[in-house]
């Protein structure tokens, strides 16, 4: 799962790079402005009480309490689910303000690193679905609560990296999205001696 | 299997992921409000950079276990993350070069 992990790294790294690169580039439609940060940093908090609910499904299972793992399961799984919606709900708003994939490159850039983090989530969510069941007819127990603990590492990354999207493209990208980023390049510039 | 035996039962209690989980909430909850201080832009940004990264580092090493497993498993995961790093820098910095 690490290695999986790993190369999954290097997959978001690189939409999310793509995204800082086109910043500010897009010259017609919605852009960064079009970002609901209240709304945004609600998902958000949702998406971090999603992992604790994932760490005490795995201690539940560890300490052998199966009504705990189960509850715990199905509230990562239900609290993935709302932030899904929360998702659904940003996408449907952008689409009503004209801002789809094709409008710009803040769009094209901006929804597939979201979409595919979606897609992560959704996965993730049909996983725990998968182990919950599996509690009921003992194919997962507290023997094997392993299964559960990779699920969880897949969970906790789904989580870190909307931590990053949620820090370096909603709120630093939203703050005054041109300057910031014109500042940053500036500074990568001058530790890479460019320029 | 020794091994993972041994990773499980070093692993926190309940009580120790809760404070965790306050923790990221309350700095999701500092995040935001610093994205509305009227402050320097430079220092905003930072905060918000400074703020992630420990949000970040939190999951991966209490949620993750990262703490306690094999340095092998935390090779494997921050290997690609500092190629990625780089690669996003680099990337940032060519692109003001080319468009300045």
């Amino acid at each position: 799962m690490w290695a999986f992990l790993g190369s999954d790294v290097l997959f978001f790294g690189t939409l999310i790079a793509t995204h800082l690169v086109y910043r500010g580039q897009s010259v017609s439609g919605p852009a960064e402005n079009i970002l609901d940060i209240p709304i945004t940093s609600i998902s958000t908090f949702v998406l971090l009480m999603s992992s604790l609910a994932m760490v005490l499904a795995l201690s539940g299972l560890q300490r052998g309490k199966m009504g705990e793992a189960r509850f715990w399961l199905a509230a990562t799984a239900l609290l993935g689910s709302v932030f899904i919606g929360f998702q659904m709900y940003e996408f449907a708003q952008f689409a009503n303000e004209g801002l789809t994939p094709r409008t710009n490159l803040f769009g094209s850039t901006f929804l597939i690193m979201t979409g595919f983090h979606g897609t992560h989530v959704a996965i993730g969510i049909l996983w725990l679905w998968s182990l919950f069941f599996a509690t009921f007819n003992g194919k997962i127990h507290q023997g094997n609560s392993l299964e559960v603990e990779i699920a969880g590492l897949y969970w906790h990354f789904v989580d870190i990296v909307w931590i990053v999207i949620f820090g370096v493209v909603y709120l630093v990208g939203a703050y005054g999205a041109e300057e910031h980023v014109e500042e940053a390049g500036h500074a990568a510039a001058a530790i890479f001696g460019i320029g | 299997m020794a091994h993972i035996a041994e990773s499980h039962a070093n692993h926190p209690g309940p009580r120790l992921y809760i404070t965790i989980a306050l923790i990221l909430g309350a700095l999701t909850g500092i995040e935001v409000a610093a994205f509305f201080l009227e402050m320097s832009s430079w220092i905003v940004v930072w905060i918000l950079l400074l703020l992630s990264l420990t949000k970040f580092l939190m999951v991966v090493f209490f949620f993750m276990h990262l703490r306690m497993d094999d340095n092998r498993f935390a090779l494997l995961f921050f290997a690609p993350m500092i190629v990625m790093v780089s690669i996003a820098v680099a990337l940032l910095a060519l692109f003001q070069n080319i468009t300045r």
